[in-house]
């Protein structure tokens, strides 16, 4: 979907919060911009860049001046949980390496935020958005382009990127620039159970899905991981430990795979030892 | 699939020695009774280590003591006490502390009697009751000496038997005897005839439920306590007051009613029958004297104080021989001044400790070694050379064909104590509180962490639970918790520690015997700079380097996420470094940091307080700056002032349940690594505060309390803002939102009634920005409309305009300057802020005060000011019954064009018009045209658009009162062209008269 004359997803979006009335507005029957301007009671620019932004979600479509919104791909019974699983899929769709999309910036940065087990960002810290960006750009091979030129991830577009990934339920936002790594983990238990759907199974009438068959759907439909992650990142692994402790999964040995490393998860009696599944809850 | 552990295999217990044993084998080696191990002589024998105890009073024949003087005496000179050519009764009273030997001494004194004496050994042990002593020991022991029935036993049986099958029968015989027996002491009792009914009855179901249900005969059968004396009137039978009888009353009607049963079936009490059999011993034997054993010393009241007489009696044909051990509240009876001087008093514990003469730190290991020998003596692998009976054991080589022979695995210094070994044991003994220092605890620890490991509980020893709750401050590298816990565990216990700074060196065997080492693993592969030799693994200590702190760059850009930070902020509080230059602040975290693993397993443990108290300081300042400062949502000013003592967390494993403001905090969340940061975050928080990196300890454990945080919060808003009952009464289908909503609406009104409430205008004044206040012109004629203290309520309800309008942008606005405006929209459809705000609570008591913006802004109070003032309006709104103002400004004044009447009134000038006229047209032509089209399009609003619902009702009136008041309204009143006609518009008038004057002109 990220097509190369496509505006760059961290310059559209500076104020996420106007995406969701935009998008329902549309999805009342307001097709066009005045009468979203009317219906919602934004500026014309807010209407512009909600659309805009909704576009680069995959969650809008414009044709002859006209929008019309593209359905929700989850139903998880929260209208916002929804639209954040909907747009990240969306995102995830421009994880193509090595030619990757050009929306792929915002997984990539969370990526690394994995990758670098950082709980913890600042969105002004140019050190950690220097690294984020030479290791997009020199280990991946990430080139996003406007008029021939990369665009390098600067301090707009980080400040945008860490109001978007809080909106989309992936930071925490405790200060201005400051957030904690802390995905949503409501968001984890539906991506489980997605996953399950997709490449699960069932076994003794529990369905179970293998850890490293997660990892690789999650990876490929919703938050990218590190490719060199051995075992369940520290950021995951947090996520999960909460869907433990709520008796929503289960971590257990099932079958001959090899057990899997949760990093930094402690021990709890609802994860065996050498667990290498996850088991959700009736 | 299970989650629970899964059990050890024969191959998972390296030791062949433990493939042989089941869990009842260890049991019986580390029961805690002496007597269990008692009845397998061997295992008594190969485990017994010699007593050594505290003789505490000489008595009539033992050495001289002064009063409080104390003796150290062994196992062998108790023993030696028990001449078989002794006359007279001889008591042995053992005192001690629970767990401190006096079983152990009981039971090697037994065994010594009775197969080295030839003694006769009469066994009282604990649960042996005072039924079962005269119906079934002393009998058994009867008979199997003499070979004959004693007479009693049938007796008592018949008791029993009609207890069970007649207690009311029963009961009534003792009930009468004993009132009767009691009134030929001395005491006078009254008592009627229906009280006597309910004494019968009480006393039918006492014997039956205290004597054969629960066969609690020897507690002094309790027939009436205390309680039970003075909660019940009719058992109160004496005329005496309490302080009349030597114990308490329900005492003297408890021993009677005992003493009526006994009689009625010609039962002798316990001395008795004690007195004939040892006539019998004296009889058949002359010089054998019996011995009576109460390991576990538990007889209490009148059949203790009788035990006691009979014990210390001077009678030179008595040949009893006791042996009594107990506490020393159970043997309390024992000590009177006659049984001092009769009796041997010994105690097993020091004074004020549990702590014993034979088990220090030097000795511990030696203590427990035979307990774990044992296990794998039956082959020969273990054997000792017992030395002089001293408690020191001498490991002997294994013989050539035995298991450990074979095996190979163990060194001598562990052979016999795997899976242990020597330091292990020697932190169990010191970690222990000093008072849980005894024999048993130790014994305890030992076995519960073996049966842990032995039934697959625990992956090894090192990291069973039991241990938990010993203090150990030996502690691995951070990397170590961190990336491979259970070699920290391992090191913790097993490793020794003499190069503590860099390593901790454990034998290799243990993790090999543990399977511990990955299956083909490589020495550089071992996780976190762990090393392995042949002999040893080398774990990282807690003050090791790693090799890349020395290799970093220091030039290399920093991301700002390493120690360095850190590192350099503890170098700035070095002022008060000491003499290895290290500062105060280090110190605390080295010291601090050895408590976290026993912190870890028990947070409420007082031990360890002050950890607890740092990391206290850490969760709750992360968690305070997740919330941003406990606000209810992010960004949000409305908060809960938490209090300052009050932490927003109770531990898991906390008794009491958390408060409204707290939440569950489990520290098994973390891993012990994370929560050794923490720790040092919270020293560095609570000592020096400028080295405290927040941004580090966040980058490490951000997820894990961002957790917690967002739980607070939830929780928070659960309790203060989700919970409908908490603001309204009645259950009205209303919520938080509808009330900020509703509140809103009505501040727009009030800041100018002029407005119609849309979702527009509501939208549009939050736009603005400006200031909200109550319209000045409306405050006028509220003033002269309204009751003072309506007015004061409006005002004040005005006053918190401000939370008001944060509140709405927190809840609705999609961005700085705009609601969501559809939601806007419906919210107008289907609800009337009027109807919102009267079915508020006028004292919303379950709203705490703390939940508030600042202290002059409490959410307690915008809802008690939101109700009056709804209140106020509600009442005012029928006082007004038709809008005269609005229909006179609506006729007169809509179509007027000011530009017209302003050419109009430059010509009145020239002529010589009524001067006063002339003034209030002037006046009136001052207004714009602006401002007269809004006093009409107010007046059109009330009168036109509003409708009749109670909402619009009091808009009108708002409306009307503005109007009255209005400078427009007033300039236009004041016009006066006496024509008489009240009805008509004064456009006309106005352009008759300028008209007559214009065109005459």
């Amino acid at each position: 979907m990220a097509a190369a004359d496509q505006g760059y997803i961290l310059n559209t979006i500076q104020n996420p919060r106007s995406l969701k009335p935009v998008y329902e507005s549309v999805n009342r029957g307001n097709t066009i911009g005045d009468e979203i301007v009317d219906d919602t009671g934004l500026s014309v620019a807010a209407v512009d860049e909600g659309a805009k932004g909704l576009q680069r979600l995959g969650l809008l479509e414009s044709n002859d001046e006209e929008y019309a919104i593209r359905e929700y791909t989850w139903s998880t019974g929260d209208e916002m949980r929804d639209f954040q699983l909907t747009a990240l899929e969306h995102l995830a769709s421009s994880l193509t390496p090595a030619d990757w999309g050009k929306q792929a910036v915002f997984h990539l940065n969370y990526t690394y935020l994995l990758k670098e087990d950082h709980h913890r960002i600042n969105d002004n810290d140019e050190a950690v958005r220097k690294q984020m960006d030479r290791w997009q750009r020199d280990e991946l091979d990430y080139y996003p382009t406007y008029r021939g030129d990369r665009i390098d991830l600067n301090p707009n577009k980080m400040e945008n990127w860490g109001r978007l990934a809080t909106y989309l339920g992936l930071l925490h936002q405790y200060d201005t620039h400051e957030f904690t790594v802390y995905p949503d983990p409501e968001i984890i238990y539906h991506s489980v159970e997605r996953a399950h759907g997709a490449v699960g199974r069932t076994v003794d009438s529990n369905d179970v899905i293998e850890v490293s068959a997660y990892l690789e759907w999650l990876s490929t439909n919703l938050i990218y991981l590190p490719d060199d992650t051995a075992g369940v990142p520290a950021v995951l692994s947090r996520a999960l430990f909460h869907l433990l402790k709520e008796e929503q999964i289960r971590l257990a040995e099932i079958g001959d795979q090899g057990a899997i490393t949760f990093d930094r998860m402690p021990s709890h009696r609802r994860r065996e030892q050498s667990a290498n599944s996850i088991v959700l809850t009736p | 699939m299970s989650s629970e552990p899964t059990p050890k295999t024969s191959d998972d217990l390296f030791c062949p020695h433990f493939h042989e044993k089941n869990e009842s084998d260890l049991r019986s080696l580390f029961s805690r009774v002496a007597a269990v191990r008692a009845e397998n002589p061997e295992l008594f024998w190969f485990t017994h280590r010699p007593i050594e105890l505290f003789q505490t009073e000489g008595g009539v024949d033992g050495p001289s003591l002064e009063s409080g003087d104390e003796r150290v005496v062994t196992e062998d000179d108790v023993y030696q006490e028990f001449s078989a050519s002794r006359n007279k009764n001889f008591a042995v009273v053992i005192e001690g502390e629970v767990g401190t030997g006096k079983s152990e001494l009981c039971v090697a004194l037994t065994h010594k009697l009775e197969n080295e004496a030839n003694r006769p050994v009469l066994r009282v042990d604990k649960n042996t009751d005072l039924m079962s002593m005269l119906t079934e020991e002393i009998p058994d022991f009867y008979q199997t000496h003499f070979g004959e029935t004693l007479d009693t036993s049938s007796r008592f049986k018949r008791l029993e038997d009609d207890i069970k099958e007649r207690p009311r029968m029963v009961a009534s015989h003792a009930v009468s005897t004993a009132l009767l027996e009691i009134g030929w002491d001395g005491y006078e009792t009254t008592i009627e005839p229906a009280q006597e009914d309910e004494i019968l009855d009480f006393v039918a179901e006492r014997i039956r439920e205290r004597l054969v249900e629960t066969r609690q005969y020897g507690e002094e059968p309790n027939l009436v306590t205390k309680q039970e004396y003075d909660q019940n009137s009719f058992l109160q039978v004496f005329e005496e007051d309490a302080d009349a009888f030597e114990g308490h009353p329900a005492e003297k009607l408890s021993s009677g009613f005992w003493q009526a049963l006994l009689d009625q079936y010609d039962t002798p009490p316990l001395t008795d029958l004690l007195e004939e059999v040892g006539e019998k011993f004296n009889e058949e034997y002359d010089d054998k004297r019996p011995v009576a054993v109460f390991e576990d010393f538990s007889i209490t009241g009148m059949q203790a104080r009788q035990l006691r007489n009979f014990m210390e009696r001077d009678n030179p044909g008595d040949n009893w021989d006791f042996i009594v051990a107990g506490t020393r509240d159970s043997t309390a009876v024992l000590h009177k001044r006659t049984a001092e001087d009769r009796f041997r008093f010994y105690r097993t514990n020091k004074q004020n400790s549990n702590q014993v003469l034979f088990l220090d730190d030097g000795s511990a290991v030696d203590f427990i070694r035979p307990y774990l020998g044992y296990i794998k003596h039956h082959d020969g692998s273990v054997r000792y050379d017992r030395g002089n009976d001293t408690g020191e054991f001498t490991l002997l080589d294994p013989e050539s064909d035995s298991l450990c022979a074979t095996c190979g695995l163990c060194d001598d210094s562990f052979r016999d104590l795997f899976p242990f070994n020597q330091r292990f044991v020697e932190r169990i003994y010191t970690g222990l509180d000093e008072s849980e220092q005894s024999p048993r605890e130790l014994i305890i620890v030992v076995f519960e962490t073996v049966l842990e490991y032995f039934n697959g509980t625990a992956r090894c020893p090192a990291t069973a639970s039991p241990l938990e709750h010993v203090t150990n401050r030996v502690v691995a590298h951070d990397d170590v918790y961190h990336e491979a816990e259970v070699f920290a565990d391992v090191a913790k216990w097993y490793g020794d520690t003499d190069r503590y700074e860099e390593y901790i060196a454990v034998d290799r065997a243990f993790f090999e015997a543990f399977d511990l080492l990955p299956e083909h693993q490589e020495e550089d592969d071992l996780p976190a700079n762990i090393e392995l030799t042949d002999d040893h693994v080398k774990i990282p200590g807690v003050g090791y380097k790693p090799p890349e702190d020395y290799e970093s760059d220091p030039s290399e850009e920093t991301d700002g996420y390493d120690e360095d930070e850190s590192e350099e902020a503890s170098e700035d509080d070095g002022e008060d470094d000491d003499d290895d230059g290290v500062s105060r602040v280090e110190r605390i975290i080295n010291e601090q940091s050895g408590y976290v693993d026993n912190w870890y397993a028990n947070p409420h443990d007082e031990s360890y307080v002050e950890t607890d108290a740092y990391l206290r300081t850490a969760f709750t300042d992360l968690i305070n700056t997740l919330t941003q400062d406990y606000s209810l949502w992010t960004d949000c000013d409305l908060r809960y002032n938490l209090s300052r003592s009050d932490d927003p967390f109770v531990y898991a494993s906390a008794e009491s349940a958390p408060n409204p403001d707290q939440i569950i905090l489990d520290p098994r969340d973390f891993q012990r690594s994370d929560i050794r940061e923490l720790l040092q975050y919270g020293i560095r928080r609570e000592e020096a505060d400028a080295s405290a990196d927040q941004q580090r300890i966040l980058d490490i454990v951000g997820g894990h309390l961002t957790a917690y945080a967002r739980q607070w919060r939830t929780k928070v808003r659960q309790r203060y803002i989700e919970d409908p009952s908490v603001y309204y009464k009645y259950d009205p289908p209303y919520g938080f939102d509808d009330f900020i909503l509703a509140a809103y609406a009505w501040i727009v009104v009030l800041d100018d009634p002029w407005q119609e409430v849309t979702a527009t205008t509501l939208n549009k004044r939050f736009a603005s920005g400006e200031e909200y206040a109550l319209d000045a012109t409306l405050k006028t004629a509220l003033t002269d409309e309204l009751a003072p203290e309506a007015e004061d309520h409006i005002e004040a309800f005005m006053g918190y305009a401000d939370a008001f309008d944060a509140l709405v942008a927190e809840r609705l606005a999609v961005s700085d300057s705009t609601l969501n405006l559809p939601r806007l929209r419906r919210w107008l459809n289907h609800h009337e802020p009027q109807d919102v705000l009267s079915r508020l609570r006028a004292d919303p008591d379950q709203l705490n005060s703390r939940v508030r913006f600042d202290t002059d802004t409490k959410l307690v109070d915008m809802v008690t000011k939101a109700f009056r003032m709804q209140k106020s309006l509600d009442q005012q709104e029928d006082q007004l019954h038709d809008y005269t103002v609005a229909q006179t400004t609506l006729n007169e004044l809509a179509g007027t064009d000011m530009e017209w009447i302003h050419d109009k009134v430059e010509v009145l000038d020239n002529y010589d018009v009524d001067r006063s006229l002339y003034e209030s047209l002037l006046q009136f032509d001052s207004y714009s045209q602006d401002e007269v089209d809004a006093v009409v399009a107010a007046s059109q609003l009330c009168l036109d658009t509003l409708g009749a619902s109670t909402q619009d009702l009091i808009h009108k009136m708002l409306i009307e009162y503005k109007l009255m008041e209005h400078e427009v309204t007033e300039a236009f009143n004041a016009i006066d062209f006496e024509t008489g006609d009240t009805t008509s518009s004064f456009a006309p008038h106005f352009q008759e008269v300028s008209q007559y004057y214009v065109e005459g002109e």
